[in-house]
């Protein structure tokens, strides 16, 4: 009898188990750097994905409206880059070192044109506003999920952010999760960091679920694994489009790993013509105020 | 190019070899800022800046008028690199460049070189950050004509 009693509790507690276990697809972009060739193909396997039954949440670590080595398109692709990911539904973006190199007052206006929210927690303003918050909350069908921000203190254009102070990584975090997060929520890192830093920061904040990160254009095609932390990176140029696919236990708090795909895209050709008026404008003012200093 | 934020006043105390000055900087409108100076070689001084290109980002270009003469203003920046380079006619007639490379948020690196009456002063030093951000900085550059030490605080 007593068997028959701890059997039927058990199977009621698997049963209820089962049904707080839930799936969730991450998909991730870092380091873009408005390499325009690859977005079709990766706003199809967005689509693609968005078809299925499970969850999906779509973000960025960083570095996706700017680059010297496109001179091009880094006069002009910005405002395009920001409209494509409001267009296919980015949920989040982390701050990439580049995406702040035109300047705060740029930043600005590429950060209202984004339906996204931009993350940066470890850049606090020292005063007035910033164009970006340090942490958001998101639903991603049912699952609730905090995002916190993070980029990297190398190649910061310091000097035209002033009223910008910089903190530890770990501390920023930290603090996110203290302010921001709810028992059941999934903790999402969107860092535009190397995996080595992620590795160091989630060594000190265990309860980080998945670090999604940047900079280094790094592959992960498995993920690096710190204690119950996820970490990936979906090397650079909108070459892949990295697929997180995890199982949450929101009761339990836990999640488990169902699988990590870098899903391979197709390059298209950019139309360059777009930009070349701008560059002409660019590089004619810069050759005419030289002459000006120099003659 | 905009030396101080919209709404902001920065104040500039500078050391070297001929003596020291002060200055004090503010915005009065987005594109326009005045300075108002005073140096042991010229007792009072004031400048008017105003931004003329500023949509061609990365590429900025702006027009001085001031007691010292008339002059131009160019910025280059490239993230962490950034190159301003100007020239002024006028009493103090002078060309000058600069390059700043950014590398931590305690610390950027100057490079640069001042011509006046022909006679071209390369200079390197470093601009450092004690606050971790650029509200205020100290300067340290040495060149042929010595040492120069700055100061500079922004407040609102």
């Amino acid at each position: 009898m007593v068997r028959r009693a701890v059997a039927a509790i058990l199977a009621v507690c698997v049963v209820s188990a089962g049904c707080m276990a839930a799936p969730l697809t991450i998909l991730y972009t870092n380091d873009l750097h408005l390499r325009f060739g690859g977005l079709d193909d990766i706003e199809r396997l967005i689509i693609s994905e968005r078809g299925g039954e499970t969850p999906v949440l779509l973000v960025d670590a960083g570095d996706a409206w700017q680059d010297f080595r496109t001179p091009l398109a880094a006069v002009w692709g910005d405002d395009e880059m920001v409209a494509w990911m409001s267009r296919v539904g980015y949920d989040a973006m982390a701050l990439g070192n580049h995406d702040m190199y035109w300047g705060s007052k740029r930043l600005d206006e590429l950060a209202c044109a984004a339906d996204f929210p931009i993350l940066c927690a470890n850049l606090r303003p020292v005063h007035g506003a910033v164009p970006f918050v340090p942490s958001t909350r998101l639903d991603a069908g049912g699952i609730p999920v905090l995002a916190v921000g993070l980029i990297t203190e190398e190649l910061l254009p310091y000097s035209a952010f002033p009223q910008l102070r910089s903190i530890e990584w770990e501390t920023a975090v930290r603090q996110e999760i203290d302010r921001a997060a709810q028992p059941e929520d999934v903790i999402v890192i969107l860092a535009h960091l190397p995996v080595a830093d992620a590795i160091r920061v989630a060594r000190r904040v265990p309860e980080i679920d998945v670090f999604v990160t940047g900079h280094s254009h790094e592959t992960t095609p498995e993920p690096v694994r710190v204690g119950e932390t996820l970490i990936v990176q979906a090397g650079a140029f909108g070459r892949t489009l990295g697929r997180l696919s995890i199982e949450v236990d929101r009761e339990a708090g836990t999640h488990s790993l169902l699988g990590n795909d870098l899903l391979a895209t197709e390059k298209a050709p950019t139309d360059i013509g777009r930009g070349l008026r701008r560059l002409i404008l660019v590089a004619s003012a810069a050759v005419a105020a030289a002459l000006v200093i120099l003659l | 190019m905009v030396v101080a934020p919209p709404g902001a006043i920065r104040m500039d105390i500078s050391w070297d070899g001929a003596g020291g000055a002060v200055s004090v900087t503010t915005t009065l409108m987005p594109r326009i800022e005045v300075s108002v100076s005073s140096s042991s070689a010229v007792r009072f001084g004031l400048e008017t800046r105003l931004v003329l290109v500023e949509d061609l980002v990365p590429f900025l270009f702006a027009a001085t008028v001031g007691t010292e003469g008339v002059g131009v203003i160019a910025t280059f920046f490239f993230g962490p690199v950034r190159i301003d380079a100007g020239r002024t006619w006028g009493r103090n007639a002078s060309r000058w460049g600069t390059a700043q490379l950014s590398a931590r948020p305690e610390l950027s690196m100057l490079f640069g070189a001042d011509e006046r009456a022909g006679r071209v002063e390369p200079f390197a030093g470093v601009r450092i950050f004690p606050g971790g951000h650029a509200l205020w900085e100290i300067d340290l550059t040495i060149g042929r004509a010595g040492v120069r030490a700055s100061i500079s605080a922004v407040a609102w």
